[in-house]
């Protein structure tokens, strides 16, 4: 179906959110505020807020590692304050604190943040799996990077996913880099998606800094699955603003990319767009626009207050031992 | 001689129709195999200089590269485009760089949505459109080898414009001041939608309004629906208007292949023919409209925007007219390497 008003009003209000939540990210990351460390997702949120606002709670998710998965997961409709939590090294994080990046969420059907590229893809056979034997219209939203792609099991897992036609949706976000290394480098074609041909799946590119577009091409992509149609392939154009994660150089190759791309990337803001969009087709006025920007950063509030008042997480031996290994 | 002009559009022959309906997929691979077959036939009959849109995904750049030791007569090269922002703005940015540098001819690799942008800043440089996109009704399905000799017929002027090219029609968008804010070449369509999204349009209930400059019964996308209730050839000098309803109590139900693999049925409640001398007013609104396929503009609340039939659209090369014309004129007589040479 074709997007109407409310959804509109609903992915562009998840845009805002996400980006503000990205930047709430990055700052406490300069900040010292968080533990480990941080993929920046300015400039590529909009394929994970299109691709998540309309899953239902039962849908597994993959979220793509970049923003660590926080673009998606507010999108889908998670709590965040113990994904924030769990960044700060808090009791009250999802993992009690001591995953950082490696989060779980299994009420919420995201079972996973792994820190090696490619990890989704072999779970992702097992979800989708999963989701047909149980025959509730399950789909799965395995979220990944053009990078990932060069590994063997994102191929088995198109081939499995496709040869028993289980309900998912294959979603590159395609930005161009896998961290210093252009697509030109690591594919022979830079759309990804022309991989998806050689298995038979149907396969869509849209432009990944358009979060309407996005949202209704994977809406058109998760109907599919729910019908029981089998996997497809959604290719998102998007782009990476920042360097890989915070503290590495923004290399492409062995060359700092340019003011000039940076300056032209920058052109291609997702949230600059939409609000574009929203104003000339008098979907918001400025004021509402305005108003969401403003709630946003009073969410994002009381999630850092909940992650700086809770207690830090300093489990004794046994409580460490006690979660790594079953008897 | 003139320089020839090449416009592959990447984006082409993969949006959300892959996943509606069954659309074709063309993939740039093979985009770029049509532009070696173009560029191969162009060489063999003696063009100079081709210059190729840059684009994001360096289809252009391949291209080079895979024929840098092989084109003997040919200067090939990207055209100097300041930035490729990878939309659509590279063609209309390259097709107005191509006019003003007065090439002989541009070809254009896409579908209908491709050739409308394109026809935005080509001005009188005429267009090959070579189909690679999903509907293609403007842009022929032909082999990339004829397409090459018919635009070296062109630019070598062994076939001239006025001999080889005719004027297609087009379909001005108008504003309430009367300024042309946009334009298709085969359909315009009114579309109950509340934004331009994925563009595509799929829900039959959706379509409103639609204007045709051609409408033929063996054509895919929305001018199919022309097609089946009243066939008009695309140089009739008219326009198509249909007004459809799916509460109609007078209209008629007709089946047609709005996108490739995508039979549906609409109401039509009414339809007429209409020429230049008689705008049509746009009666649904809000709306979004589609161009060629593609939803483009928003029109908001009773505002008053109107249609008008334009017999002054861009110029297009007949393929088979100029090739007859060139073989009449010897154009391929002694062109090809003799066996003799072949051979050593």
């Amino acid at each position: 179906m074709s997007l109407n008003k409310k959804q509109m009003i609903k992915l562009f209000t998840n845009l805002v959110r996400t980006s503000h939540y990205d930047k709430m990210m990055y700052r406490r990351m300069m900040q010292g505020k968080l533990i480990g460390f941080y993929h920046p997702a300015e400039g590529a949120v909009a394929p994970g807020v299109g691709a998540c606002t309309f899953l239902k709670k039962d849908d597994n998710l993959n979220p793509h590692h970049r923003g660590h998965g926080i673009i998606h997961m507010v999108s889908k409709g998670i709590d965040v304050s113990t994904f924030l939590a769990e960044h700060t090294g808090k009791e009250t994080g999802c993992c009690k604190g001591r995953s950082a990046f490696h989060f779980h969420y299994p009420d919420d059907k995201v079972y996973q943040q792994s820190g090696f590229i490619g990890h989704n893809f072999a779970p992702t056979v097992g979800w989708g799996y999963a989701a047909k034997r149980r025959g509730k219209s399950q789909v799965v939203m395995n979220c990944s990077g053009d990078g990932s792609y060069g590994e063997g099991r994102a191929h088995e897992s198109m081939l499995m996913c496709q040869n028993w036609q289980l309900p998912v949706i294959f979603f590159c976000e395609n930005n161009g880099m896998a961290i210093f290394s252009s697509s030109e480098e690591m594919h022979p074609t830079e759309d990804i998606s022309s991989l998806a041909q050689g298995y038979g799946m149907p396969a869509v590119i849209v432009d990944g800094q358009d979060v309407f577009a996005v949202a209704e091409v994977a809406m058109a992509a998760i109907d599919r699955a729910r019908k029981g149609k089998g996997p497809s392939f959604v290719e998102c154009k998007t782009m990476r603003f920042n360097e890989h994660d915070i503290g590495t150089p923004d290399l492409k190759g062995w060359e700092d990319r340019s003011e000039e791309e940076h300056a032209d990337m920058r052109k291609r803001e997702p949230v600059r767009l939409a609000t574009e969009r929203v104003l000339a087709d008098a979907i918001l006025t400025q004021t509402k626009i305005d108003g969401i920007h403003e709630a946003s950063l009073k969410e994002i509030e009381g999630v850092e207050e909940f992650a700086d008042n809770s207690e830090i997480c300093l489990p004794s031996e046994e409580e460490l031992l006690a979660d790594v290994f079953v008897d | 001689m003139k320089p020839v002009g090449i416009i592959a559009n990447p984006a082409s022959g993969k949006d959300i129709r892959r996943m509606i309906a069954s659309g074709a997929t063309v993939t740039n691979q093979e985009k770029q195999n049509i532009i070696v077959r173009i560029l191969r036939a162009m060489e063999a009959l003696g063009a100079r200089r081709v210059e190729i849109m840059p684009d994001n995904t360096r289809m252009g750049l391949r291209v080079i590269r895979e024929l840098q030791n092989e084109l003997k007569n040919i200067d090939l090269a990207l055209l100097n485009l300041p930035y490729v922002q990878g939309t659509q703005s590279d063609s209309i940015r390259s097709a107005q760089l191509m006019a003003e540098q007065d090439f002989a001819c541009i070809i254009v690799l896409g579908g209908d949505g491709t050739c409308r942008v394109v026809s935005k800043t080509c001005g009188e440089v005429p267009l090959i459109p070579v189909s690679t996109g999903t509907n293609n009704v403007f842009p022929q399905m032909i082999e990339g080898t004829l397409v090459g000799m018919a635009a070296a017929a062109i630019a070598n002027e062994t076939v001239t414009q006025s001999q080889g090219c005719d004027r297609a029609p087009r379909l001005d968008l108008r504003n309430q001041a009367g300024v042309v804010v946009d334009h298709a070449l085969v359909d315009l369509v009114v579309v109950d939608a509340s934004g331009i999204a994925s563009r595509a349009v799929w829900e039959p209930e959706t379509i409103k309004e639609v204007y045709l400059t051609q409408a033929r019964p063996a054509s895919i996308g929305l001018s199919s629906i022309g097609g089946q209730i009243h066939p008009l050839e695309p140089m009739s000098g008219q326009g198509l208007r249909i007004v459809l309803d799916v509460e109609s109590r007078n209209g008629f139900e007709i089946t047609c292949p709005i996108a490739p693999g995508l039979m549906k049925t609409v109401t039509v409640e009414t339809y007429q023919t209409f020429d230049t001398h008689t705008p049509q007013v746009i009666n649904f609104t809000p709306c979004a409209v589609a161009l060629d396929g593609e939803r483009e503009v928003m029109i908001p609340t009773n505002a008053n925007y109107t249609v008008n039939f334009n017999k002054h659209g861009p110029l297009v090369v007949n393929i088979e007219r100029t090739l007859g014309l060139a073989t009449k004129s010897n154009f391929l007589m002694g062109k090809a390497e003799p066996a003799r040479q072949r051979s050593r």
